[in-house]
């Protein structure tokens, strides 16, 4: 069951009507079962592994809570980790891991084989495996207690809003909000229905369109020239934007709708003026998780400079490799990681360089932008390809004189540009006035009502019927 | 009481917007469908109301792009006299083509032979979905609109009821091509592709064989004989043959037996002259030269099996 499907229309409204019409106490079963139910809509089987990555911290957290003894704090939390982690590895990574010790062992002329597992990914896993892992540490670092009831703490594992793709939730926050008791409220059910209702907008009319013509360039390298790749990876930025945060805005509304609120994991990232900027404004949930359970464990900018560098580097290679087990998800990271060390090494000079040339303040905000989102559109070459002799081969087109235009469906170009547009104004508005959605509210009736039936019919008019999953549910 | 008020007042505030939502679906679809007619251009509704306005050539040509850049109504016109139109399109399966030929049924089509191209690969990859696009048409025949929400699954049904669902992905097309000039007056449908060979990426992919195209094909020729007007299969040339080629060839051959159809051979293992890349535009379409060839084979075997004097 995916967002943008009729089922998903059907489930919603029914789970918030059973959850409002049974009274407290039994709300976290309803929500439990109700989550397990939405993710054994993709494969039953794979329940058991929710259910294992569940208990395992679950009993871990408790043991470590409990005990005074250092050594066996520490056993338990590496115990608890070491297995959340290997069921990651092996789920996720084991093929990769064996690929590449194949070709490493090839080209050192020892040859072994490591047997593969053959197994589907489970869907969310990286998700759901790095909250649990944040609950464990924040548990044995003392900074929350325990969680004793494990309804509850199952419920923080599997919320089905952000099971599949997040936004990562951190114990502290999530937790305590299925202790509270949530009274029916016509507003925050407003609130959530317009979330869902400008996420969907985004995903099946703007990046499932855009997605069109980005896979039939992306699917056949070789097969065209710079300006369709060119096209392509521009449209690629808006669609995994638009994708993602379109994912992000209906698992915030839905959960809304169930009185709870997650942490918000977008601010108009291709407004970032620079590179650190553009991680405080993407996928805020995992940078920030990444900033506190590897940058500053690992010494972070403590340890002096050239410290600082190698735990940028770890940390993206890292967060690279948390998006998929392929090459080319590591070398995005470690892009990101090399572009990040040299924002960092050369903000001083650049904010010298800027001062001397004594720009309007919004023309320097403009460039910086644009270089901004051109980095980003760089990197994002390496994350869409399919191999590393794709992305080589496009990065290589960049540089050829052959400007021929590329065939481009006329619907795809005017239903994405017309998205863009409307996506680009209603940032524009955010960053000005702070939430579009208050200006709207602010509006006369007949004209809000406009805007949101606007919002309707776009997406049964030009939204895409038979549109893909989310692009991160493969993570 | 105030609370009492205060949540009659929001019932009544979200009953208002849902009215207003079905007042205004129904408003839009209805502007939508009187603009549908005066699109006659473009490669979505245009070319559907082209043919439809065509219905009452004598000869109709279905199929996917390998019909409508094959196939020349001009020289089937010049062989026998009569009128042709080519209603193929590119990437649409067998139930476009069905529901097509039923809405051309329906607004009066009194063909004499119904030409459906069929390819080996067409049990790989059935498009279904794309069927979707003859939506806005589903009022005219009450087959179409069974076809067009098995097209739509899941929920077809209940789609079918929204007036402008059927128009998803058209209303942009309507809206741009609305203004567009006619097209030319000597319309027959057929698309020519000039040019030399173009490699294009041709990758072998697992797919399961659908025996549900069998079964729209066989209602196809069961749809058109029960208007008495004639079927011909033809399979055409290609210059790379998929894996699934002779599993696909095998069904045609099965299909042509038991519903007594005829089926015009006329691929390169019959006609060796299309073994030359000269007459392809890509490993699956001949070019103008290519279409030529065939459809002057097309009229000697019509003319031979006697379906067209």
């Amino acid at each position: 069951m995916i967002f943008n499907s009729i089922n998903y229309l059907v489930f919603l409204p029914l789970v918030v009507l059973l959850y409002y019409g049974l009274p407290h106490r039994m709300r976290w079963a309803v929500l439990l079962a109700a989550s397990y139910f939405f993710y054994m809509c993709w494969n039953a089987q794979y329940a058991i592994l929710l259910a294992v990555s569940t208990v395992v911290p679950y009993l871990g957290a408790l043991v470590i809570a409990r005990s005074t003894n250092t050594r066996n704090r520490r056993a338990t939390l590496v115990a608890s980790l070491g297995t959340n982690l290997g069921l990651l590895v092996a789920f996720k990574y084991w093929e990769f891991f064996a690929e590449s010790a194949d070709w490493l062992g090839a080209r050192l002329g020892v040859s072994f084989s490591l047997p593969t597992l053959d197994v589907l990914l489970p869907v969310g896993i990286s998700f759901y495996t790095f909250q649990t892992i944040s609950y464990t540490v924040d548990v044995y670092c003392r900074r929350i207690d325990a969680e004793k009831h494990l309804g509850r703490f199952a419920l923080y594992v599997s919320f089905f809003p952000q099971l599949v793709a997040g936004p990562i939730e951190r114990a502290s926050r999530l937790l305590p909000q299925f202790y509270c008791q949530q009274h029916f409220d016509f507003t925050r059910i407003c609130l959530g229905c317009q979330l869902i209702l400008w996420g969907l907008f985004k995903k099946v009319v703007i990046a499932d369109r855009l997605a069109i013509y980005v896979d039939s360039v992306y699917n056949s390298v070789g097969y065209h020239e710079c300006v369709a790749y060119l096209l392509a990876t521009y449209a690629f930025a808006f669609q995994i934007y638009c994708d993602f945060s379109g994912y992000s805005d209906i698992a915030i509304g839905s959960a809304a709708l169930l009185g709870i609120r997650l942490v918000a994991n977008f601010r108009q990232p291709y407004f970032a003026t620079n590179l650190r900027d553009f991680w405080r404004r993407w996928h805020i949930s995992l940078s920030t998780w990444l900033r506190d359970y590897v940058y500053i464990p690992i010494g972070g900018s403590r340890r002096g400079k050239a410290w600082t560098v190698v735990a940028l580097m770890i940390t993206m290679l890292l967060g690279g490799l948390w998006h998929g087990a392929s090459w080319t998800y590591v070398i995005w990271g470690g892009l990101h990681g090399l572009l990040l060390v040299g924002s960092r090494a050369t903000l001083d000079a650049r904010n010298l360089f800027w001062d001397r040339l004594h720009l309007p303040h919004w023309l320097r905000d403009t460039v910086r932008i644009a270089l901004t989102f051109h980095l980003v559109c760089l990197c994002w070459v390496f994350f869409r390809a399919k191999t590393l002799a794709d992305a080589m081969t496009i990065l290589g087109s960049f540089f050829q004189r052959s400007w021929a235009l590329p065939g481009v469906n006329p619907n795809v170009l005017v239903s994405g540009l017309l998205g863009v547009l409307v996506l680009a104004a209603v940032q524009i508005l955010q960053l000005q006035r702070g939430s579009c959605r208050r200006c709207v509210a602010r509006l006369p009736l007949p004209v809000r009502w406009s805007v949101w039936y606007g919002l309707i019919f776009a997406i049964v008019l030009l939204g895409v019927q038979q549109g893909s999953q989310f692009i991160y549910f493969q993570f | 009481m105030k609370r009492r008020i205060l949540k009659h007042r929001r019932l009544l505030f979200a009953g208002a917007f849902l009215a207003g939502a079905l007042v205004i679906d129904q408003g839009l679809g209805f502007l939508l469908q009187k603009a549908l007619p005066r699109v006659k251009v473009g490669q979505t509704v245009g070319q559907v109301n082209v043919a439809l306005d065509h219905a009452g050539a004598d000869v109709l040509i279905f199929g996917s792009s390998r019909a409508q850049h094959h196939i020349m109504p001009a020289v089937l016109t010049d062989e026998f006299g009569c009128s042709a139109f080519n209603a193929g399109c590119d990437g649409q399966g067998i139930l476009y083509h069905r529901i097509l030929a039923r809405l051309a049924i329906a607004r009066g089509s009194n063909a004499r032979l119904f030409i459906l191209n069929v390819d080996p690969s067409d049990f790989y990859k059935p498009e279904f979905p794309r069927a979707l696009v003859l939506a806005p048409y589903l009022e005219e025949d009450p087959l179409a609109r069974e076809l067009v929400a098995r097209a739509a699954e899941p929920y077809g049904e209940l789609k079918t009821h929204c007036r402008t669902w059927r128009f998803n992905s058209i209303a942009l097309p309507i809206a741009l091509r609305m203004f567009a000039s006619n097209p030319e007056p000597a319309c027959d449908g057929f698309v020519p592709f000039s040019g030399d060979y173009r490699e294009v990426e041709f990758r072998h992919t697992k797919a399961d064989f659908h025996e549900e195209v069998v079964q729209q094909q066989r209602q196809f020729i069961a749809d058109a004989r029960s208007h008495g007007i004639a079927v011909a299969l033809v399979v055409g040339p290609r210059f790379r043959r998929d894996p699934h080629y002779a599993k696909g060839l095998d069904a045609i051959a099965r299909l042509a037996r038991e519903e007594d159809v005829c089926v015009l051979y006329l691929d390169d293992r019959r006609y060796p002259v299309f073994c030359n890349k000269a007459y392809y535009r890509d490993h699956a379409h001949l070019n103008a030269e290519g279409a030529m060839i065939l459809t002057h084979l097309i009229a000697s075997e019509l003319r031979e099996r006697k379906l067209l004097p």
